[in-house]
């Protein structure tokens, strides 16, 4: 029994024959970069070009400076590529963290470093693991696809991933994001399972744009644009709803140099016995996060994986 | 130490199979098929000193060819399988409804149901994880299902 489409694509095996003269094509050599051209020709060419593209630059700068910007015109940022079959953490123009993947077919994939696994209202980010070619969620072991496909774990969609054009200079304009999709039952729980990442080495983790604020306060009160790194202990349930504390325990779940979190609902919390202590949640010792400021509190609050925490082995 | 390989024997063994995979996966074009398995092979010969594995190095390097030349021949809007029409017109439906799908899943079925290479035999092939040729070869398959139907019959093909 087959269907249709089978039997479409067995008819593949009548394609027209090789042709015959095609080893003796491979025996005349590659033709790469270009063929009839002799060195000196090449290089003669090669000069030429050189002259114009400088001349041609010159005149685009002249051109340009009115005009020029710090921010990427018409993209979310400049990202530079990976070697050929490999993927390589990059940070848009807001920081926000992705990767970068240049499959050894040619085509090139920006695939957001979030998790879309986001329990309580905490995300986190994801690695990349070189040695089975798959993204990882190193806290809770879901699993994506090189092309942000899901896979495995209990997060409920794929990874979002961007547009994007290779830039005359050889890197990459990243143009828009493309939401993630909606695995086709994602209530259903799918266990987290190999092929894992068995050694640190093979990790790549996200990289991180700016320096580690260990002042949540401050740094919401200086309201930074974009994505900011921060260090702190998340406390919540307390009286004032969820913070990100420097110095992590306050009384009633309140900290002095603590900074308000959007998005965290502390009575999730409540219902987790584990991390209750007396008026107040304490999630975890001090860790990193990046997150954004709006209108005086984090928003977006999402954990950042470091070469500390352990791979995940079966 | 020199390692001699015998690069007509990979060819003659290796060529018709791949040749056929990726008149597939160019929707017909034969220049382009011809012009990547050849450069492929050749390359593969030129740097046979920095090349492990010959028939992956071919299989990767003829399919990355192809695909950039492809993308040229789309941005010029030409249209998949003309020369098919005229060479084998059976294959005409096939290569538009190949043509609909992305290059990965279009390469991982061709590789997979037509020249029967298991999931690990293609990741090895062409560079990319086994788990991963599998979720391209469950969407290719469901979207040439889409195109082509899926109606059942008994046939002995």
């Amino acid at each position: 029994m087959t269907e249709r489409w089978q039997r479409e694509l067995t008819k593949l095996r009548q394609a027209p024959e090789l042709p015959a003269d095609l080893w003796d094509r491979v025996r005349s050599g590659s033709r790469e970069p270009d063929e009839g051209i002799s060195r000196r020709d090449r290089t003669a060419v090669i000069a030429v070009a050189l002259v114009v593209a400088i001349a041609g630059l010159a005149v685009a700068w002249a051109i340009a400076q009115p005009f020029h910007r710090t921010e990427v015109p018409g993209g979310l940022g400049l990202v530079d590529m990976p070697p050929v079959g490999h993927a390589a953490p990059a940070n848009l123009a807001d920081g926000r963290p992705v990767f970068v993947v240049d499959h050894p077919d040619g085509s090139v994939e920006v695939v957001d470093a979030f998790s879309t696994h986001v329990p309580y209202g905490i995300g986190k980010l994801i690695a990349w693991c070189s040695t089975s070619g798959l993204f990882d969620d190193v806290y809770h072991g879901s699993k994506w696809s090189e092309d942000g496909t899901y896979l495995m774990g209990p997060a409920a969609t794929g990874l979002a991933t961007y547009t994007s054009t290779i830039e005359p200079d050889g890197r990459l304009m990243v143009e828009s994001m493309i939401p993630p999709q909606l695995r086709p039952d994602p209530r259903a729980k799918v266990h987290p399972r190999g092929p894992y990442c068995t050694s640190a080495e093979g990790l790549v983790y996200p990289t991180i744009a700016g320096a580690v604020s260990s002042d949540p306060a401050a740094v919401v009160a200086s309201a930074p644009d974009g994505w900011v790194a921060l260090r702190g202990s998340v406390v919540a349930g307390g009286p004032t709803g969820a913070q990100l504390c420097a110095t992590g325990e306050g009384a009633g779940g309140n900290c002095l140099d603590g900074a308000p979190v959007e998005g965290i609902d502390p009575a999730l919390f409540q219902e987790y016995p584990r991390l209750t202590v007396p008026g107040a949640v304490i999630i975890r010792p001090p860790q990193t996060y990046i997150a954004r400021v709006q209108e005086g509190a984090l928003h977006g609050l999402t954990r950042v994986p470091t070469p500390a925490y352990p791979p995940v082995v079966p | 130490m020199s390692k001699a390989r015998d690069y007509e024997r990979v060819f003659r063994e290796s060529a018709p199979a791949l040749w056929r995979a990726l008149y597939g996966f160019t929707g017909g074009r034969r220049q382009i098929a011809e012009d990547a398995l050849a450069e492929a092979f050749a390359r593969a010969m030129e740097r046979d000193d920095r090349v492990r594995d010959p028939l992956a190095y071919v299989y990767r390097t003829a399919f990355r060819l192809a695909s950039a030349e492809l993308q040229r021949d789309k941005h010029r809007g030409e249209m998949p399988g003309e020369q098919a029409t005229r060479e084998a017109p059976d294959l005409i439906g096939l290569m538009r409804a190949l043509d609909a799908l992305p290059d990965r899943q279009r390469a991982v079925v061709i590789l997979h149901d037509v020249e029967g290479y298991s999931a690990s035999e293609i990741g090895h092939l062409i560079g990319i994880a086994a788990p991963t040729v599998r979720v391209h070869l469950h969407r290719g398959r469901r979207k040439l299902r889409a195109l082509l139907g899926s109606e059942e019959d008994n046939d002995d093909d």
